[in-house]
C-alpha cells in the first residue's frame, strides 16, 4: 500500500518565504488586516535510525502547543507548482513530547507507516515557531494566514526560518493565489516548495539544497487532454520551482542549469500545445517565461564552452599551460553568468512567474478561452493529440532535412531546431505510449540531436572565443584560442559523417504513436 | 503487501518459529497480517490454532496442498515455506516475495549444506537483480561462543550478513505451545528478548 486512502484530511496551502525584515512588514500589511493570535509552536520530528519514514515520504512530529501535545503524520505531497502543496494531514494527541504509534486509529495510515517498533524511533531534528495566525474572508474564500518566525534545529546546527503559510480553509484556490500575488507585489516573498521537515532532514544531515532532475510524468494512457495539460505543465512548473532553493543557497551549479532546464520545458509545452490551449492565454505567459529564460543565457553558453569545447582539448592536453589561462577567463565569465542568472531567478519576478503560473494551472487557463471547435479537443483523449502533434513535428524534421548529407551549415540548423522540437513532444507524450518501440525511437532521436546539437555548439565556439580574447593582448589566452578553435575545425570534419550515418538511422526508424 | 518468505531446506532451523513471531509481530503493530502454512508437518497452522482469541488476529492460510493466491486487504503476507522442498516451488515462492529470511542455527550447522542453499537462491533472478533481498537470521545464538563466530565469518564469505541474531530461550517452547509471541506479551523478559528482533523487522520494512 503506498497511497493514502482518497478521504485523507488533506491540506492546501501556500507557502513562500522571506527574511525576517519581510516577516515585520507583512505582519502590518494592509492586506492581512485581522485579530491575529500569536502560539509558540515547539515540534520534533522523529523518524528511525534507518529513514524508513523520510523514505516512505512520511513525517512523524510531536508539536508542543501550550501544555498540550498533538502528534502529526503527513505523507509526500504531489508536487509544490507554484508554492502550492497538498498533503493528507492526521493528528491525534498524545501525553508526552515522544511519538506513540499505537494511537493511530486509521487502518491507511498504520499500512503506510508499516511496523515500527517504539524503541526504533528517535528525534533527528526540531523546529521553534512563533506562529501569528489570522483568518481572512477573500475574494470568497476562508484563508488562513500564519507567519511563522523561528529556526529550525538539528543537534548544534540552526538556521533561521522566516515563512508565511496561506492556507485554504474554504471555498476556491484562485482567491488564495490571488492573495498570495498581492502580498508578492509589496514584499520580498520567494518560493520554498521544501516542508519545514524537509529543511530540518537537509540540516541534520547536513546537505544544501539539492538540485532536483525532472520526474517522470504520470500520464494515464486513458488521460483526457484538459488533465493531460495540468499534469505535463505541472510537472514542468514543479520541476522548476523545486530548484529554486538550490539556486539561492547552494553552491553546486546544477541547480541552476536544472532550473533552466525547467524553464526550457515549461516554454516548450506551452508551444507545442498552443493549438489546444490558445494563443491568447499563452502570450503574455510566454513573454514572461522568455525574460527570465534570456537571463540564463550566458550562464548556459558558459556551460557548453566549458564543458563541451574547453573540456576536451584541457583533457588531451595535459601540459599546455596556455589552456588554464582560457579556463581561467572563461570561469570568470561563467560566474558572471551564473551571478545574473541566480539574481533572475531569485527576484520578484520569479516568484510573481511562479505563482502566476500555478494559478493559471490551478484554474486550467486553457479552459477560459472563448468557444471554438478546438475547445472540444479539452475533453478528447490526450493520446489523439499527441498522434497529430508528434506526426506533425517529425513531418517537420524530414521536410527540412530532405537531401541531408548536403544540406549547408544554416540549413541543419534548421534541421536542429525542427529536431528539438519533436524531442520535447516525444520527452512530454512519451509516457502515453508505453513501448519497446517508443524507447527505441528516443534513443535514435536522442542520439541524433546530440550530433546536431554538438554542430551547434561548434558554430558558437567561435563566438565564444571572440568574446574570451579580450582583444588579443595576452598571447598565451591568444595561442589557447587557437588551440581550441583548431581542435573543433577538425572535429567538425569527422562530425559531419557521423551525422549523416545517425541521420539515415533516425529516418528509418519507426515512430511508435498512431500514424 | 509485502511478502515475506521464511526458507531453509534444512529442519528444525526455527522456520516455524520465526514466520509465526514475524507475523505476530505486526499484527502486534496493527497490520492486516496472513500466514500461510507450505509445510506439510502443517506447525504453523497448529500454532495458529491455538492462538487465544485476544490476541491480535492473523489470518491463516493453508498452502500445503498448493500455493494459494495471496490474501486481499492484507498488509503482510509471512509465509512459512516447506523444508525439502522442490526448485520450481521454492522458485515460485521465491518470485512471489519481497524479501526470504534464511535461518540458520550455529549448532547444527551444516556450511556445505548452507552454502548450497544460498547458491542456489543466489542465482535466481529476483534475487541476481536485487528486486528479492535476503535476511539471514541466526537462531538460538549464544553470545561468546565458538559456533556463533564461526557462522559469522562463514556467512561474510558468502557474500551475506547476518540481519539479526536471536538468543536462545526456553520461553520460545513455551510461546509455540500456547500459540503466541513474545510481541504477545507485556512483561520485561519478552520486551527485553523481543528487540533481538529488531534488527529483522527494519530489514524486512526497509525492503518495502
Amino acid at each position: 500500500m503506498t497511497s493514502a486512502a482518497p478521504s485523507a484530511p488533506v491540506e492546501i496551502e501556500l507557502k513562500l518565504a522571506t527574511d525576517a525584515d519581510g516577516l515585520a512588514a507583512l505582519s502590518d500589511a494592509p492586506e492581512l488586516d485581522g485579530q491575529s493570535s500569536v502560539r509558540r509552536l515547539d515540534s520534533t520530528y522523529f523518524d528511525t535510525r534507518d529513514r524508513r519514514l523520510t523514505a516512505r515520504g512520511i513525517t512523524l512530529r510531536v508539536r508542543k502547543i501550550g501544555r498540550r501535545y498533538v502528534q502529526t503524520i503527513k505523507t509526500a505531497g504531489k508536487g509544490s507548482a507554484g508554492g502550492l502543496s497538498t498533503r493528507s494531514e492526521w493528528e491525534w494527541p498524545v501525553d508526552g513530547p515522544k511519538p506513540d504509534l499505537s494511537v493511530i486509529d486509521d487502518h491507511s495510515v498504520i499500512g503506510l507507516i508499516g511496523l515500527v517498533r517504539p524503541q526504533e524511533l528517535q528525534a533527528v531534528f526540531g523546529t521553534r515557531v512563533r506562529r501569528a495566525t489570522r483568518t481572512l474572508e477573500f475574494g470568497g474564500a476562508r484563508i488562513e494566514v500564519a507567519l511563522d518566525d523561528g529556526e529550525v534545529v538539528a543537534g548544534r546546527r540552526r538556521q533561521p526560518l522566516h515563512e508565511v503559510e496561506l492556507e485554504l480553509l474554504a471555498g476556491d484556490v484562485d482567491p488564495l493565489y490571488e492573495l498570495a500575488l498581492a502580498l508578492n507585489r509589496r514584499h520580498t516573498l520567494s518560493i520554498d516548495p521544501r516542508s519545514k521537515a524537509a529543511r530540518g532532514e537537509a540540516l541534520a544531515n547536513g546537505s544544501a539544497p539539492q538540485p532536483k532532475f525532472q520526474s517522470s510524468i504520470d500520464l494515464p494512457d486513458d488521460v483526457t487532454v484538459d488533465d493531460g495539460l495540468a499534469l505535463i505543465l505541472g510537472n514542468c512548473l514543479t520541476h522548476w520551482t523545486e530548484n529554486l532553493p538550490a539556486v539561492r543557497e547552494g553552491s553546486d551549479p546544477e541547480g541552476i542549469h536544472q532550473a533552466r532546464v525547467a524553464l526550457r520545458r515549461l516554454r516548450s509545452a506551452l508551444q507545442l500545445f498552443r493549438p489546444v490551449i490558445g494563443a491568447a492565454e499563452i502570450e503574455p505567459l510566454k513573454h514572461r517565461l522568455r525574460a527570465l529564460g534570456n537571463a540564463m543565457g550566458p550562464a548556459r553558453d558558459a556551460d557548453v564552452f566549458i564543458d563541451e569545447m574547453l573540456g576536451p582539448v584541457a583533457t588531451a592536453m595535459p601540459q599546455e599551460t596556455s589552456l588554464a589561462v582560457l579556463k581561467q577567463a572563461a570561469e570568470a565569465w561563467r560566474r558572471e553568468g551564473y551571478a545574473e542568472a541566480r539574481m533572475a531567478l531569485d527576484g520578484p519576478q520569479a516568484t510573481e512567474m511562479a505563482l502566476s503560473m500555478g494559478h493559471w494551472i490551478a484554474l486550467r487557463g486553457w479552459r477560459q478561452q472563448p468557444y471554438s471547435p478546438t475547445v472540444e479537443w479539452l475533453d478528447r483523449p490526450m493520446v489523439d493529440l499527441a498522434d497529430q502533434l508528434l506526426q506533425r513535428r517529425l513531418r517537420a524534421v524530414l521536410k527540412r532535412g530532405r537531401g541531408f548529407a548536403n544540406l549547408p551549415a544554416d540549413a541543419r540548423h534548421e534541421v536542429r531546431i525542427a529536431m528539438k522540437k519533436l524531442r520535447y513532444a516525444v520527452d512530454f507524450c512519451a509516457p502515453l505510449y508505453p513501448s519497446p518501440a517508443t524507447k527505441l525511437f528516443f534513443k535514435h532521436l536522442k542520439r541524433l540531436q546530440s550530433l546536431l546539437g554538438h554542430l551547434q555548439d561548434q558554430a558558437m565556439t567561435e563566438a565564444a572565443l571572440g568574446h574570451l580574447e579580450g582583444g588579443g593582448a595576452d598571447a598565451k589566452l591568444q595561442r589557447a584560442v587557437g588551440l581550441v578553435a583548431g581542435w573543433h575545425a577538425h572535429a567538425m570534419v569527422d562530425l559531419s559523417t557521423r551525422t549523416n550515418a545517425e541521420w539515415a538511422a533516425f529516418k528509418s526508424a519507426k515512430p511508435f504513436w498512431h500514424v | 503487501m509485502l511478502t515475506i518468505l521464511v526458507a531453509n531446506r534444512k529442519g528444525g532451523c526455527g522456520k516455524t518459529t520465526i514466520a509465526t513471531h514475524l507475523a505476530a509481530a505486526f499484527a502486534n503493530g496493527g497490520l492486516h497480517t496472513a500466514l500461510a502454512d507450505t509445510d506439510r508437518q502443517r506447525s504453523a497452522i497448529g500454532w495458529l490454532k491455538r492462538r487465544p482469541k485476544h490476541d491480535a488476529k492473523i489470518d491463516g492460510h493453508d498452502w500445503t496442498k498448493s500455493i494459494g493466491k495471496p490474501p486481499k486487504r492484507c498488509d503482510r503476507l509471512v509465509i512459512d515455506a516447506p523444508a525439502a522442498m522442490r526448485t520450481s516451488r521454492v522458485e515460485d515462492l521465491i518470485r512471489a516475495a519481497d524479501i526470504v529470511i534464511v535461518p540458520v542455527l550455529p549448532s547444527t550447522f551444516d556450511e556445505a549444506a548452507t552454502a548450497r542453499f544460498l547458491k542456489r537462491i543466489d542465482a535466481l533472478k529476483p534475487i541476481r537483480k536485487e528486486k528479492t533481498g535476503v535476511a539471514i537470521v541466526g537462531n538460538r545464538m549464544r553470545p561468546r561462543t565458538r559456533a556463533g563466530a564461526r557462522l559469522e565469518s562463514f556467512l561474510a564469505n558468502q557474500g551475506h550478513f547476518v540481519a539479526a541474531r536471536l538468543r536462545e530461550s526456553a520461553i520460545y517452547a513455551e510461546l509455540a505451545a500456547d500459540g503466541r509471541s513474545l510481541f504477545d506479551l507485556t512483561t520485561k523478559r519478552a520486551a527485553a528478548l523481543a528487540e533481538d528482533w529488531d534488527p529483522l523487522i527494519a530489514a524486512i520494512e526497509r525492503s518495502r
